[in-house]
């Protein structure tokens, strides 16, 4: 393909993809009948009041405060726990390990939320987390970790293993030497990139926590949107600018992420 | 005294114990201190399985299954390692004082070459001190002073290879497992490596073993060569030995530059060779060609055994189909019913293409030609 080409292709690529985004944006900013009139118009006057709208609701900061812990603490936890199983999975031979993988993977995503959520929420309900963020978590971390792991086993194949051969034959054997003077350092960006893969899916999520969650103050974010759709009358002012604010932190995520080399991230250059 | 030996190494691809299932059987070879000695084939035999066994990566097969094997390794080992005279196949890599250079070299990306150089000394609970001043040592030593700081993307390929090699010398290991040290290397840099190992393991009365694939690299600076081909040892011997007597037609082909292979059957009363594709050889030396019990042989001959003569009938004789030039040898490729044969000429003589030309064996010196029994016996004597 020709520059010129793969440049055009490349710039409407990006149009397409940025334009919904700043809409949002804009549109959350503008006055909601003038919006309802014309809703591509660009010749009305911007202001923050829907913002305000939004930030002075009730459950606003509290619920805020919910996505932003669950999404970072269902990260971290989930980083912390397949961190061990996928290295694991990665290095040691064990009977039925293809078979196990497969089933982690499939019996999470092959089975849609609506039936794995009367589980959930019976098992949830009997210890007495129902209605919290801790029980919101909880779902979140079973849901992300087979995914994860999956993805954890694709990082530590890439790290070859000669390095650690190279370890273990110098008596550095030890799994805390091992783990942050070999392996950890190479794997850095990569688990960059799964932290923020686990934040988003996490931030988004709105099935689990809107089921969950009876109660609003124990809401997220996702689940307040959710909320403002009730009733014959949407306030689309608000709900758009309810959105912009939830776009902020996963596009600041995109863009810190565009900095990372996320070819290392499913590379391998062991030889088997 | 044998610093290393190995005896009966078998090594399977899993812990089921048959035929189909090994990579290497037999291995038995022993190893004094100063030696270099080589481990050569052509690849994917099994070499690095055997520098994997001496370093400890594989396991030896145990009576009770033992399913959680670290590396994602199925191989297993039977046999046994002696370093100096103590049996070493069931302990740890840690303990058994190996450096260990794999293939690729595998330096660590994110240390400079000051710590990969240091690195085995911090398993060793040295002070911060003494592992610089070892350091800066081994630095000079190697002439790598002047990229102490530097990280490997940003060093040569034969600056890394001096960097993997210092970091598996630096801890003064018995026995060096180098594999493959010299592939993916201009050849300016081949040459440096292995005089310097040698001149090392002089000074340290360590042994080292070394993994190649390349004949000419091994003739030069080895002690001693282990050829395997197809799980077993072909022959094993000082490089010279092999180069004048090698045993299986395979070493002849792979190291001892022997080009042309005669199958035919021997006729002991007459002496003669009867070939199908190339009709009567007379055998104008005796030696050792009556020790094979079988009448079916294979006849290897040098190219420089051979002489190109004009049409004569009671020659074989053949059209030359290729020709080329090597340091004052002209190689003729010569087609004798669909079999080729490479002959060396001195450079005064010439012929052309697609012209008919005779066959004479001169050799009758020691080393020329060479008799195989046509069947190799699966036990090949050491």
């Amino acid at each position: 393909m020709k520059l010129w080409v793969r440049k055009i292709l490349a710039i409407s690529f990006a149009i397409i993809i940025i334009t919904p985004l700043i809409w949002v944006v804009i549109s959350g900013l503008r006055d909601v009948s003038s919006l309802l009139n014309n809703p591509f118009s660009l010749d009305s006057d911007l202001s923050f009041e829907n913002l305000k709208v939004v930030i002075n609701l009730p459950d606003f900061s509290i619920n805020l405060i919910n996505s932003i812990l669950l999404a970072i603490l269902s990260s971290i936890i989930v980083i912390i726990l397949i961190t061990p199983i996928s290295y694991t999975f990665s290095r040691y031979n064990f009977p039925y390990k293809k078979y196990i993988t497969t089933i982690s993977l499939f019996s999470t995503y092959l089975l849609a939320p609506p039936v794995l959520i009367f589980p959930y929420f019976k098992i949830l309900s009997q210890f007495g987390i129902i209605n919290s963020i801790l029980g919101i978590l909880i779902t979140h971390i079973a849901f992300s970790l087979p995914f994860a792991l999956s993805i954890g086993k694709i990082i530590y194949d890439s790290v070859p293993i000669e390095m650690e051969k190279i370890a273990i034959i110098n008596n550095v054997n030890t799994a805390r030497h091992l783990f942050f003077k070999i392996i950890f350092p190479n794997i850095k960006l990569q688990y960059i990139g799964l932290f923020i893969l686990i934040f988003a899916i996490s931030w988004k999520e709105f099935f689990y926590a809107f089921i969950i969650s009876t109660d609003s103050k124990s809401g997220t974010l996702p689940v307040l949107l959710g909320t403002m759709y009730s009733g014959e009358y949407n306030h689309w002012g608000v709900i758009l600018a309810c959105s912009s604010l939830m776009i902020l932190p996963a596009l600041f995520l995109l863009i810190l992420s565009s900095r990372i080399k996320f070819q290392y991230f499913l590379s391998s250059t062991s030889k088997e | 005294m044998n610093l290393l030996e190995i005896n009966n190494l078998k090594i399977f691809r899993s812990d089921i114990l048959t035929e189909q299932n090994s990579i290497v059987e037999n291995i038995t070879f022993s190893v004094r201190p100063g030696e270099l000695f080589g481990i050569l084939g052509p690849n994917g035999i099994g070499k690095s399985s055997i520098a994997n066994c001496i370093c400890g990566f594989i396991p030896p097969l145990r009576s009770s299954k033992n399913y959680f094997t670290w590396g994602n390794e199925q191989r297993r080992m039977t046999g046994e390692i002696f370093k100096n005279g103590v049996e070493i196949s069931n302990s740890e890599p840690s303990n058994r004082n190996i450096g260990y250079v794999p293939q690729n070299l595998f330096l660590y990306p994110h240390m400079t070459v000051f710590e990969n150089i240091t690195f085995p000394l911090y398993g060793k609970n040295l002070k911060q001190v003494e592992i610089n001043k070892i350091g800066e040592k081994i630095l000079r030593e190697f002439d790598l002073s002047e990229i102490k700081f530097a990280y490997p993307r940003q060093i040569s390929g034969g600056q890394k290879q001096k960097v993997a090699v210092a970091r598996a010398i630096i801890k003064d290991p018995e026995i060096l497992v180098l594999d493959e040290p010299n592939a993916n290397l201009d050849p300016i840099y081949k040459s440096e490596l292995l005089p310097f190992i040698k001149k090392f393991l002089r000074s340290q009365n360590s042994c080292a073993i070394v993994i190649t694939h390349d004949p000419l690299e091994a003739s030069k600076y080895f002690d001693k060569i282990m050829i395997i081909n197809d799980k077993i040892i072909h022959q094993l011997d000082s490089p010279n030995n092999i180069y004048n007597t090698p045993k299986t037609p395979f070493v002849a082909k792979f190291f001892s530059n022997i080009e042309n292979f005669i199958e035919g059957t021997y006729n002991s009363d007459s002496n003669l060779i009867q070939s199908d594709s190339l009709g009567t050889i007379i055998i104008e030396d005796e030696t050792n060609i009556s020790t094979y019990s079988r009448p079916d042989i294979i006849c290897g001959i040098r190219s420089e055994s051979l002489k190109i003569i004009d049409l004569n009938k009671n020659f074989i004789s053949g059209k030359i189909i290729d020709e080329f030039q090597l340091s004052g040898t002209n190689f003729y490729r010569i087609q004798i019913n669909k079999k080729n044969i490479m002959v060396a000429t001195s450079r005064n003589k010439r012929y052309k293409i697609n012209q008919d030309v005779s066959l004479k064996i001169t050799g009758i010196r020691d080393h020329d030609y060479y008799f195989f029994s046509n069947k190799i016996t699966h036990k090949v004597s050491k």
